[in-house]
């Protein structure tokens, strides 16, 4: 599939930030009609509440160096994470910029919602114009750390049902901060604050309140990461999104190929205290890295912990899928190759969340005998980017004039969609001749990926402001004869 | 095929797991009790007179004793008639940086704090704080300051005398202990047993409670309360740590059963016994009773001794006083209950 890059890109919401909860209404919520046209959510258009409607101050929050002297384990790998970033992270803050400046500052909420819920619910966000190449926004410390420790633990319900679609997403969480800190297990007892078991941590639909993001106004959903898994194999086998993203690679990689809880994969070796101190030897300890496939930022940023994370993403995106190939004769003496990309461990869509800016190709080369060069294709130019005619897997976004566009604030549609579901795959197709004299042929196939166009990054940052790595998820070389036969090694 | 990225990214990352700030100079003072020279003076001479326990022989510094560690170095604090309390005397140094007062935390302020002693009966048993109140009136110098400090017709109140106190006692600042010169840069300010220590107790999360700066729990609106003894186990018992309520005393709440506020270290070393009842007698033993009954760790002796070398670190430079002259009686007799 090809397409037409864009000028303005951007995108919105980064790597997603993540999660929250949704149970089905805490005993805090009243049950409200879904819709409630008189009950507009306070913080529109994004969807988080708190609960009580109490008035916060970024102190009700606990900064994460309070709750790492205990959750020591935690904290290491929350640091340097892409959830720790989720504001400070500055292609958000030039995308939001941006976003802001369009929309009227519509979007402080809107993008402000997932990526600062503590900024938002304490109105203590603040748009400066003299940040960056677009704007910025500043925060108190608290809410500057993005998606922290005290986010998610003082998620009391998720406000789902209330939303526009009734749907997790755009921040369908209800905070409630304070003595107690919600969380996955039911017998927690803690010396220094209270606990209360709330199921919804447990489940996938936690993570969507913020992984599921839709256009404000025309509902469209724009990422779709929990909608993608919740139609997947792993949702039917109960298998939520902490099983891959709150383990270790290596414990993710035997979850997608057993299919099988983590709790349930032989020696996983993820037992222990879950904070200092604690009473309890517990069955798992959930890492806090939430790694996916972004190792740019928090490298690019220099935070601590930023080298880890990287290489843990590197190790996802290497784990994630996979390359078969086969080679046929085509209508008039045209040989077709086919280009089989798998979707091996992903329990969402390859790529996913911004599926119009993240580039995953095919880099294809076939040359013959002779080393005459048959076919290129996928080949980075200078400028960090690929031609329009490259195989990518993605989406295609355009406004509602049917517009190219990148900008997630005036997407209203994807008119092509290419991403590789769940245990899926896709084709990439490719048509060559055999020179007449060529013996055989070798194919090398690479699938690659880059968190952001380059275009994006430029665009976002000033030109050259990051060099966007290009990581090899994985490479297949295969030689033919001239029979189009699979040659001995 | 990993390409580096060169990258510059405007924003800074504060946070730091490990963030060793030294005590500042002045602690949070409240809009509605602004800090003068003569309120303070004011304060001081409050803090050391006698005169307004019912048996005119206990002032605040006689549990809290300012020539000492701020506190008496009691189990539990002896007031009026010889009687004890069930408490042990929290140090009065450093007091102004906590978020609230008492073990139990049941004052929000230096202010609300100040009014309780007076009349509780084991420690100043005077029976109401009217007749505390009254028996500064009577005092012409008194009248005077207050009028000096206060203003307004009726000057010497109880709110007003708190006021006071609570102005002297955020004078009460121990900074520039050897931690405090070792944070601000002086490394050989600690040695290196106390470098050692320092970082054992951090490493244990023994600052997840006692923070930075301050050494105490956190400065959070929440409070900063937390179960004491968490962990069962032989000191439970021997101690007998769990004889107090604790915090739910104070609120009802099943969850504040055996809570305290989590006090601050600072010249922690000066205040022997600890916790409280005042049931441990050293600091060695008392760093091991934390370790066992917070933390569920058995200590080394080296940990033990390293710890107790950081903790004596934290004794600040205490600041130069001299006795206030107390207005006197002139010609009348304390009316003694």
């Amino acid at each position: 599939m090809s397409r037409k890059s864009s000028f303005m890109l951007v995108l919105g919401l980064v790597a997603g930030l993540a999660t929250t909860l949704m149970v089905s209404a805490s005993a805090e919520t009243p049950p409200e009609a879904a819709n409630s046209a008189a009950a507009p959510a306070p913080f529109h258009p994004s969807n988080l509440a708190i609960a009580g409607h109490r008035k916060l101050t970024a102190e009700d929050f606990e900064e994460p160096k309070a709750c790492g002297k205990c959750h020591q384990r935690q904290i290491k790998g929350w640091q340097g994470s892409m959830h720790s970033l989720s504001f400070k992270d500055p292609v958000l803050q030039a995308e939001w910029a941006l976003a802001y400046k369009a929309t009227d500052g519509k979007a402080l909420n809107d993008c402000g919602g997932c990526h600062t819920p503590i900024g938002i619910a304490t109105g203590t966000v603040k748009f400066d114009s003299s940040l960056g190449k677009h704007g910025g926004f500043t925060a108190p410390a608290q809410a500057a750390h993005g998606v922290s420790c005290d986010v998610c633990h003082s998620v009391s319900g998720s406000t789902a049902s209330r939303s526009p679609l009734g749907q997790p997403g755009n921040a369908s969480i209800e905070l409630n901060p304070g003595e107690t800190k919600y969380g996955p297990l039911k017998d927690a007892k803690s010396g220094y604050h209270e606990t209360q078991y709330s199921e919804l941590h447990t489940k996938a639909e936690f993570c969507g309140n913020c992984h599921n993001i839709f256009h404000s106004e025309n509902q469209f959903p724009i990422e779709h990461t929990y909608d993608e898994w919740k139609a997947s194999p792993y949702a039917q086998a109960g298998i939520p999104c902490q099983d891959c993203h709150m383990v270790p690679v290596e414990v993710a990689i035997q979850v997608a190929d057993r299919m099988v809880r983590a709790k349930d994969v032989p020696n996983h070796g993820l037992g222990g205290l879950a904070a200092k101190g604690a009473k309890k030897e517990r069955e798992i300890v959930h890492d806090h890295g939430f790694v996916g496939g972004n190792g740019v930022i928090a490298a690019a940023m220099g935070v601590p912990g930023a080298e880890e994370h990287k290489a843990e993403a590197i190790k996802r995106l290497q784990s994630a899928a996979d390359l078969d190939m086969d080679v046929k004769k085509g209508q008039g003496g045209v040989n077709e190759l086919r280009v089989k990309v798998t979707n091996l461990r992903a329990g969402h869509h390859l790529p996913t969340s911004l599926t119009f800016i993240r580039r995953l190709w095919l880099d294809v080369t076939i040359s013959d005998d002779k080393g005459r060069v048959l076919l290129r294709s996928g080949e980075l130019d200078s400028h960090n980017r690929v031609d329009a005619d490259t195989v990518i897997f993605g989406n295609h976004s355009v406004d509602k004039k049917g517009n190219s566009t990148v900008n997630p604030w005036e997407i209203a549609r994807f008119d092509e969609l290419n991403t590789i579901p769940p245990k899926g795959f896709r084709y990439g197709k490719y048509a060559f001749h055999l020179p007449a004299d060529a013996k055989g042929f070798k194919v090398v196939a690479r699938l690659n990926y880059q968190s952001y166009d380059q275009h994006v990054a430029d665009h976002l940052l000033g030109e050259k402001a990051v060099i966007v790595p290009t990581v090899e998820m994985k490479a297949l070389t295969r030689s033919y004869d001239a029979s189009l036969k699979v040659a001995a090694r | 095929m990993y390409r580096t990225a060169v990258v510059f990214m405007g924003t800074a990352l504060a946070l730091s797991v490990h963030a060793w700030d030294a005590l500042p100079a002045t602690p949070p003072i409240p809009a509605d009790n602004p800090m003068t020279p003569e309120k303070i003076e004011l304060g001081k001479q409050l803090f050391f007179d006698p005169r307004f326990s019912s048996t005119g022989t206990v002032s605040c510094n006689t549990c809290h004793n300012l020539m000492l560690g701020g506190d008496d170095n009691r189990p539990v604090s002896m007031g009026v008639h010889g009687l004890t309390g069930p408490r042990n005397a929290p140090t009065v140094w450093n007091s102004a940086f906590h978020a609230s007062q008492f073990w139990d935390g049941r004052a929000a302020s230096l202010e609300e704090q100040a009014k309780g002693p007076v009349v509780a009966a084991v420690e100043m048993g005077m029976a109401d704080l009217d007749k505390a109140i009254g028996r500064v009136r009577a005092i012409p110098g008194y009248r005077a300051a207050f009028a000096r400090v206060f203003g307004g017709e009726q000057p010497v109140t109880v709110d007003n005398a708190a006021k006071a106190v609570a102005a002297f006692e955020r004078t009460l600042i121990t900074a520039d202990s050897p931690y405090d010169r070792w944070a601000k840069g002086d490394a050989g300010a600690m040695t290196p047993q106390q470098i050692r220590g320092l970082s054992r107790f951090d490493q244990l999360g023994c600052t997840g409670c006692h923070q930075p700066p301050t050494f105490a729990g956190p400065h959070k609106p929440r409070g900063h309360f937390a179960v004491f003894p968490f962990h069962d186990g032989p000191y439970v018992e021997q101690f007998q740590l769990r004889q107090d309520k604790g915090r739910q005393a104070v609120t009802g709440r099943e969850a504040d059963h055996h809570k305290y506020k989590i006090p601050t270290l600072r010249n922690v070393a000066l205040t022997a016994p600890y916790f409280h009842n005042g049931r441990v007698e050293t600091l060695d033993q008392a760093v091991r009773v934390m370790a066992a009954v917070q933390l569920n760790e058995r200590l080394p002796d080296a940990d033990v001794a390293d710890i107790v070398a950081f903790l004596q670190a934290l004794s600040g430079e205490f600041p130069a006083l001299t006795l206030p002259r107390l207005p006197p009686m002139v010609g009348a007799a304390l009316p003694t209950e």
